[in-house]
């Protein structure tokens, strides 16, 4: 698993853009919430990246993806 | 990446500082006073900000008084909880607008350090940890964080 980051902007003005750096599908939304408790802030705007329409894969065992035609 | 977000602190009024109106005899006692809305929330980081400038602040309950270059001001909080100022009668509505200004510049930069401070402070408990933070040419601050798990 890609590793999960959060890029942060504070302009000198005080407003606040935050981002979600390979935190993939509907479990982004949850840090809408969590960075709106961290910083005392409300969010105005979210907008979806490309990302989010990405799946994220789990490979267990000795699975794997066989790329063999 | 996969979810961008706009957020305002609650230290800023969900007005942006360009909408901040500037008004003669609104919500003052006299008809001669001017009165400059603000977007500004957060009494401590407001009397910060006047000191940073050298407006001297003088608090008194919901009142500050302010001084700059000669020129006297009250903030008072408005029915919404924002600090609204007024002048003394004679202020042009130019210099009183300057003044807000200048107030609300380093009031930004006060919100700023504030919010850098509560992530420093905050992150770990969040489940995150801070990898790096980087000062911009323009003054702004990114900060990246790491998501624990």
């Amino acid at each position: 698993m890609a590793t999960e980051r959060i890029r942060i902007d504070i302009s000198t003005d005080g407003t606040i853009k935050a981002e979600t750096i390979g935190i993939l599908g509907q479990k982004c939304l949850d840090y809408i919430a969590v960075l709106e408790d961290l910083l005392d802030a409300n969010a105005i705007h979210s907008s979806f990246t490309k990302d989010y329409n990405s799946h994220e894969v789990t490979v267990t065992g000795e699975q794997g993806v066989d790329n063999a035609s | 990446m996969s979810l961008e977000i706009i957020l305002i602190p609650m230290a800023i009024a969900l007005i942006t500082a360009a909408n901040a109106k500037a008004k003669s005899n609104v919500g003052v006692a006299s008809p001669n006073q001017v009165a400059v809305e603000t977007r500004m929330k957060n009494q401590p980081l407001l009397e910060k900000a006047m000191s940073k400038i050298s407006c001297s602040p003088i608090s008194d309950e919901n009142v500050i008084t302010g001084n700059y270059n000669s020129v006297v001001f009250t903030f008072k909080r408005n029915v919404e909880g924002i600090w609204a100022a007024s002048f003394v009668a004679g202020t042009s509505l130019e210099v009183a607008t300057e003044i807000i200004s200048k107030i609300d510049k380093a009031y930004g930069l006060e919100v700023q350090a504030e919010v850098l401070r509560k992530i420093k402070e905050r992150a770990p408990q969040s489940g995150m940890s801070l990898e790096s933070e980087t000062l911009n040419e323009d003054l702004s601050v990114t900060l990246l964080l790491t998501v624990e798990h």
